[in-house]
């Protein structure tokens, strides 16, 4: 230990750093050796699996389909790798395919993993891996790598890291010689420096340099001496540039030090002063006597220690003014005598500055907005009056707390991460919070928050102005709900300014116009407008718009391409509380399709395709137009049923296409036979009516009648030969004293007379004989008997449900009067009503039904079933002055009975008799609460106008469109064209005549959810209503049925039209003599559907190949029975009509898949 | 790690040579040659776990094979060398013959129809409008994909050129690129292909319906080894992983099958060599 101690420095350094460094470099190069060795091997590895996997991949289809040639080439590419010794590629029973190369292992000796490698000996390393799809072994591939390359390579690495190793030993040692010999004569010339000032030589400066720590030692020594040298320079300095006043004085009161400062607060020159016992001079008068015991007590060592003190007192200045200042007091014993020593800052400014804080305190305090102070901890320091207004704490509440004790947890926490973001970086930030209150409640504030910096710029609090925004934050969520409305409705919205420029629109604007918003932002509506309404309707608009306040009708607009459009719009006119308009909001929802749909459902449903006559509907129409014109003048109208005579027999010998030529070429001769005013409509088949109006008497018909005859009997020219046939007419007059009769009554007179006219031999006309009529009705049921089945009380009330198919709710029932007669047993209405129509007792039972329903209601309610009731009421009562009254009554006369719970039903056609006093009787029913339906619709003359002055609240489509949709395309036409009116009108529409579940499931497709008819419940006695109601649970597939979306709609009518197709089939095995239809299966309707819509729309969709296939085979089987048909084999085609169908009903299934 | 594995490399010899004996012992192996409609890595995928499970439940190991092209494909079949075979119709015609394979399934609820595609936004609507031009097809024995489709051609009085492109993959792949206006195909492999091929490719023409691609046997196999096989592959639509395998295959379901069920192909005058007639 001795001799270890007695070394140099300089050899125990270089000793220390030899043992450290060997020790280090003996570890390093074991590890060197070990990772060597190491990855070695894993670089084998990694070169085998990779090499192998290649191959494997590579071999993997050649092997699947024994493609040896491939393999063989395979092999061979391999083997150009210089470190494969061999390869080879087995099947899966190990049978070699391809080799190149030797190994030293067994062939085909597999192995039990996978992936495998093993070093058989010194130089090869074998691999082998499988060849593997889908988890199936077909084969594997052995090869093996030659090792020595790699492993030389490991010796050479080892090798060269043992030469560095001793290299650096060798200049290691060298180093640390030389830092030795360094160090220590440094050291000696430091060692002689100290011993010169302690010596006494002040200022002594060292001669070592260098940035090392040596150097730095010596220059701090250095620097040192020069510091002794400086002080007292310095203290002089300090005081002639303190802004302080500094006067030090003994405990006598003699002033020994008297700075510039102080002569300039004092105004007394410090020559003056020094040497003086003035000191009591700058005391104010008043404080001299406390002042000089003061000094006294300190003398004495009473008061032990003056530094620190500061208190705030007066100068007395040269010339007797008082000033403000601080002053700090020292004491300290200097040499055993005692020596205090004042500070004195003049406070005059500082006063000043404090009155004006005051202000500003009280400003904070006073502030209508909250104010809050925290340290930077958030801890609370300040909070102002408001704060307490707003939030409820008292001050002694919140100081001292965080601000999160007005959390209310409905702050996303992501605001105060970016609050604590923006302020803790020195930036103010603003922005919302809810809060709560010490009370509980809730409250939004507006929250700006920044940090206080102190002079030296950081920060030292956070400031944060608060203002309570609920208000506004209530008003603005309701704003927010307003606007989402507007994003989302399906409807156009725009808003414009009060001088009409749009400022807003949203996106179904923007979708049904096709105007991007920010393409129509300040624009002037105008732009929309399409040139088909005249300034006299902008006006009418406008000046609605000023004097209600708002508009509603329908509009003709034209979009971006140009195309017009339909809409109905709603505009509003928003003004401010002093009523002056601020915008105006327009409500637009596009009703094109409905308008095209209304036009072409008008035109099938007046004109007759094939003559391009009225039809029956439009003839109707004519028909009650002409009466009441006929009325008003005090004229007569003749109404002409006419049949072709031998009609029949032209088509039997000449087919049907020659015989409608007929009918074209007669129809349009008649029609040249008229006078202008005339009206010519066919009814079907052969059968025409005329209408005759202006005539003074009923002979002036006879002319035109007879024009009629002989127009409808000129022979008809065609290829095929001449045609001819004559007419058989009846006619009947209007109006007929003393009865009035209805146009269905003049309609059945006239057929009645052409009956007459058939029997007399044909080619003449029949006058009706209202006389001879009237008594051949006495054989009907008679008014009297009638009349007494109503006294009697005869009649009763069954009742038909109305659902919601889809969610199974009953939603009312229809009452339909049955006579329960004593002889003939139940008696339909069809068998008495019409022989009190029009007559007074017609409207006593009218109104026994209504008071009857009611009475009924009464009594289910009393069970607890509160159904709506419909009921059947005749024009006729309608037009009763008093209906009105005699409503009220009967309701009143039922008081559990609330109105809205009646329904009157009225037919189509006849509200459309008299449309203003129905329109009227309808307004003043919705009044009472009694809503209206309108029967049978789509049979009449349903045209927009009438439809918008009707305010009945549902339609009610009429059976024969809804029975015969499942296969005539065009019944589903026009029903989906109803059903579109109804939508675009806002009416509830309800399908009659629902009897199977198939068609309640078409319905629901189509978008109709209520529904009537056999397939759902037939009438029933008014005690089995509630029974049947509390059983009823809709068919399951209607529950499943949605409505389909427009562009799905085609698919619907595919499936109508391949029932009509098969149903034409079945009609012409069953003997028809129809046109067949389309048997290619490319041609019918559906097979183009097919081709088209479908196989682009329903490409991707699994069931579609099933549909082409079985579409195919329905071909195909039609064609076999078809087939069979011609050759006189009819009956057993018809037998295997089943199969037809059982195909049918398969390709109906997989359709109704496309829609899932 | 290595030098632990080889001492037990014993063990594995072991387990192998007991695998060995127990096929000696018991288990049949028979091959199963698949037609190279698809490249084989894909064959492979669809039918190898299938046959993994048709062996499974009839006990009789099956090794899938399927041959480079399809004329590999006909001589190994003229060879003899598939114990079962899944060919297209006219080798079942030609091989039924001679050596005799026999016809034991084909797939259910489906028909086989030859069909001419060309690109999506080809002009050609018809037949007619290829007259002359070279056509591609998988290859010249391929029953729906190139006899039919030749055929029609023929019976429409159309000269085309037929291009051999080895597989219906191929074929579909060679128009889009347009490297031909129009290729033979079948409905079957059309709708395997990935919706994204599918998508570019257009359906202008498709032929009659005819009994699908037989599974036959050769005459080597007992009827007792058909009957096990018939009954496993018709199984397997009826458990869900077999329902699963069938998906990847694009097939319902297997069904037993007579040879007299390919009576519409026989009945059919289709010569590869000079065309097709009917």
């Amino acid at each position: 230990m001795m001799g270890l101690r007695s070394l140099s420095f300089r050899a125990k350094t270089i000793l220390g750093i030899a043992l450290i460094e060997a020790l280090l470099l003996a570890l390093l190069i074991s590890q060197v050796l070990y990772y060597l060795h190491d990855s070695t091997e894993t670089q084998l590895q990694q070169r085998a699996a990779s090499v192998s996997s290649l191959v494997a991949g590579a071999a993997k289809e050649a092997v699947l389909s024994h493609d040896l040639a491939r393999l063989l080439n395979l092999v061979d590419e391999t083997m150009r790798n210089q470190d494969i010794v061999y390869v080879s590629i087995l099947d899966e029973e190990g049978k070699e395919l391809a080799r190149r190369g030797h190994s030293a292992r067994a062939a085909g000796e597999a192995f039990s993993s996978d992936f495998h490698v093993e070093q058989t000996d010194d130089q090869v390393f074998d691999v082998q891996v499988p060849i593997r799809v889908a988890g199936i072994d077909y084969g594997r591939v052995e090869l093996g790598l030659d090792v020595r390359r790699v492993q030389e390579i490991a010796r050479d690495a080892r090798d060269l890291s043992l030469a560095i190793a001793a290299l650096e030993m060798f200049l290691v040692a060298l180093f640390s010689y030389i830092l030795g010999a360094y160090l220590t004569r440094q050291l000696r010339v430091l060692e002689a420096g100290a011993r010169a000032v302690a010596d006494g030589q002040l200022g002594y400066q060292v001669a070592v340099h260098g940035e090392d720590e040596l150097g730095h030692t010596a220059a701090a020594f250095n620097l040192m001496s020069r510091h002794l040298e400086e002080d007292r320079g310095r203290r002089d300095c300090i005081m002639r540039s303190a802004l302080d006043a500094i006067i030090m004085a003994d405990h006598t009161g003699t002033i020994l030090e008297f700075n510039p400062a102080a002569e300039r607060m004092t105004g007394l020159p410090g020559v003056r002063m020094v040497g003086q016992p003035r000191l009591l001079e700058l005391v104010p008068m008043r404080y001299r006597e406390a002042f000089s015991e003061e000094l006294a007590r300190v003398a004495k060592g009473q008061v032990p220690q003056l530094a620190g003190q500061r208190l705030e007192t007066y100068l007395r200045r040269a010339d007797g003014h008082e000033l403000p200042v601080e002053l700090a007091l020292a004491s300290s014993q200097v040499a055993g005598r005692l020596l205090i020593t004042g500070y004195l800052r003049d406070l005059t400014e500082e006063r000043r500055t404090q009155a004006q804080l005051q202000v500003f305190s009280r400003a904070v305090e006073q502030s209508p907005a909250s104010v809050v102070i925290t340290d930077l901890a958030g801890t609370i320091e300040y909070v102002n009056h408001k704060f307490v207004e707003v939030t409820g704490y008292r001050v002694e509440e919140a100081i001292g707390r965080n601000p999160r004790i007005l959390k209310s947890g409905l702050t996303p926490l992501a605001r105060y991460r970016e609050m604590w973001g923006a302020i803790s970086s020195g930036k103010e930030w603003r922005g919302e919070l809810v809060n709560r209150k010490c009370g509980g409640e809730l409250y939004w504030e507006q929250v700006s928050i920044s940090p206080l910096r102190g002079p030296d710029g950081h920060t030292t609090h956070y400031l944060a102005v608060k203002e309570d925004v609920t208000e506004h934050k209530r008003s603005v969520e309701r704003l927010m709900l307003a606007a989402s409305v507007f994003t989302h409705a399906r409807e156009g919205i725009m808003i414009t300014d009060a001088e009409g420029r749009i400022i807003e629109v949203n996106a179904a604007f923007s979708h049904i116009t096709g105007y991007p918003r920010a393409e129509v932002l300040g624009q002037n509506p105008r732009m929309l407008k399409s040139g088909r309404h005249g300034a006299e309707f902008y006006h009418a608009m406008w000046h609605d718009l000023h004097s209600k306040g708002h508009w509603y009708g329908e509009v003709w607009n034209k979009d971006r391409e140009g195309r017009t459009f339909a809409e109905l719009l709603t505009i509003s006119a928003v003004r401010d509380d002093e009523g002056q308009i601020l915008h105006y909001v327009a409500l637009f929802s596009d009703i094109t399709l409905q308008k095209e749909q209304q036009h072409q459902l008008e035109h099938i449903a007046h004109f007759d395709a094939l003559t391009g006559l009225p039809n029956r509907v439009l003839l109707s129409d004519r028909l009650h137009q002409a009466m009441v014109q006929a009325r008003r003048r005090g004229q007569v109208l003749a109404v002409a049923y006419l049949d072709l005579d031998g009609f029949k027999q032209v088509n039997d010998a000449h087919g049907h296409e020659l015989g409608d030529q007929l009918l074209v070429q007669v129809a349009r001769r008649m029609r040249e036979a008229l006078r202008e005013g005339d009206t010519i409509a066919r009814l079907g088949g052969d059968e025409f009516v005329a209408v005759l109006i202006d005539l003074h008497h009923g002979q002036e018909s006879v002319p035109i009648v007879e024009r009629l005859l002989s127009a409808a009997a000129l022979p008809a020219h065609f290829p095929e030969g001449i045609v001819q046939v004559s007419a058989s007419i009846g006619v009947t007059f209007y109006p007929q004293a003393p009865e009035e009769v209805g146009a269905e009554q003049l309609l059945r007179q006239a057929d009645q007379a052409m009956y007459q006219a058939k029997l007399a031999g044909h080619n003449r006309y029949h006058l009706f004989d209202a006389e001879q009529d009237r008594h051949v009705r006495g054989h009907q049921e008679s008014l009297e008997r009638i009349g007494q089945a109503l006294r009697d009380e005869e009649f009763v009330l069954h009742y038909q449900p109305k659902v919601n198919m889809r969610s199974g709710e009953v939603v009312g029932v229809e009452a339909l009067i049955r006579w329960q007669h004593p002889e003939k047993g139940t008696l339909a209405p069809s068998e008495f009503l019409p022989v009190v129509e029009g007559l007074p007792l017609g409207v006593a039972i009218g109104e026994w039904v209504i008071d009857r329903a009611l009475g009924e209601m009464e009594q289910w309610q009393a069970q607890g079933l509160a159904l709506p009731v419909s009921v059947n009421v005749a024009a006729r009562q309608l037009q009763q002055g008093d209906f009105m009254e005699r409503l009220h009554a009967l309701l009143a006369s039922h008081p559990r009975v609330e109105p809205h719970q009646l329904e009157l039903e009225v037919l189509e056609t006849s509200a459309l008799e008299d449309l203003g006093m129905v329109a009227s009787v309808i307004r003043a029913c919705d009044n009472l609460g009694v809503r209206f339906a309108l029967d049978d619709f789509g049979t009449g003359y349903s045209s927009l106008t009438y439809l918008k002055r009707l305010q009945a609240a549902q339609l009610k489509i009429d059976q024969s469109f809804v029975r015969d949709m499942l296969d005539d395309p065009e019944d589903l036409a026009i029903l989906d064209g109803v059903l579109g009116l109804a939508t675009a009108f806002r009416r509830e529409a309800v399908a009659e005549g629902v009897e199977t579940v198939e068609h309640g499931r078409i319905l629901l497709q189509l978008g109709c959810e209520l529904a009537q008819g056999f397939g759902i419940a037939r009438p029933m006695p008014a005690q089995q209503l509630p029974e049947w109601v509390a059983q009823w649970r809709p068919d399951p597939v209607w529950r499943e049925q949605r409505a389909l979306s427009r562009d799905d709609l085609p698919l619907l009518y595919a499936g109508v039209e391949h029932r009509a197709w098969i149903r034409a089939i079945e009609q012409l095995l069953g003997g028809a003599h129809a046109t067949p239809p389309p048997l290619d299966h490319r041609q019918c309707r559906f097979g183009h559907w097919l081709q088209t819509n479908g196989r682009r729309r329903y490409a991707n969709h699994p069931a579609i190949q099933e549909i082409e296939r079985l579409h195919l085979e329905v071909h195909e089987l039609a064609h076999v029975l078809l087939g069979l048909h011609r050759s006189g084999r009819g009956s057993e085609a018809r037998t295997r009509l089943h199969g037809l169908f059982k195909l049918r009903d398969a390709l109906l299934d997989q359709l109704k898949r496309l829609t899932v | 790690m290595s030098f632990h594995l080889t001492r037990r490399a014993p063990l594995w010899l072991l387990a192998c040579v007991m695998c060995g004996w127990s096929a000696l012992l018991g288990a049949e192996v028979l091959t199963v040659g698949v037609v190279p409609q698809h490249n084989p890595t894909r064959l492979a995928e669809e039918w190898g776990p299938l046959l993994q499970r048709v062996a499974a439940v009839s006990g009789i190991q099956l090794r899938f094979r399927t041959a480079p092209d399809i004329p590999m494909f006909e001589e190994r079949l003229a060879a003899g060398e598939y114990d079962l075979a899944y060919m297209n119709p006219y080798h079942y015609r030609l091989f039924s013959e001679n050596p005799g394979y026999r016809a034991l399934l084909h797939a259910r609820n489906q028909a086989l129809r030859g069909i001419l595609v060309v690109r999506r936004d080809s002009p050609i609507e018809s037949l007619a409008a290829l007259e002359g031009a070279e056509i591609a097809f998988p290859s010249p024995a391929a029953f729906a994909a190139t006899l039919l489709v030749r055929a029609e051609f023929a019976a429409q009085g159309h000269h085309i050129t037929p291009r051999y492109v080895a597989s219906h993959d191929s074929v579909y792949h060679a128009v889009i690129k347009g490297l031909y206006p129009a290729g033979g195909g079948v409905v079957r492999t059309l709708l395997s292909m990935a919706p994204e091929v599918r998508d570019q490719l257009r359906v202008i023409w498709t032929s009659q319906p005819y009994t699908p691609h037989p599974i036959a046997t050769h005459p080597r196999l007992s009827e007792a080894q058909r009957s096990r096989l018939r009954d496993a592959f018709v199984a397997l639509a009826d458990d869900p992983l077999g329902r699963s395998l069938l998906d990847s295959l694009h097939i319902d379901g297997w069904q037993a099958a007579e040879d007299s069920d390919w009576a519409d192909v026989r009945a059919l005058q289709l010569d590869p060599e000079e065309g097709a007639k009917r």
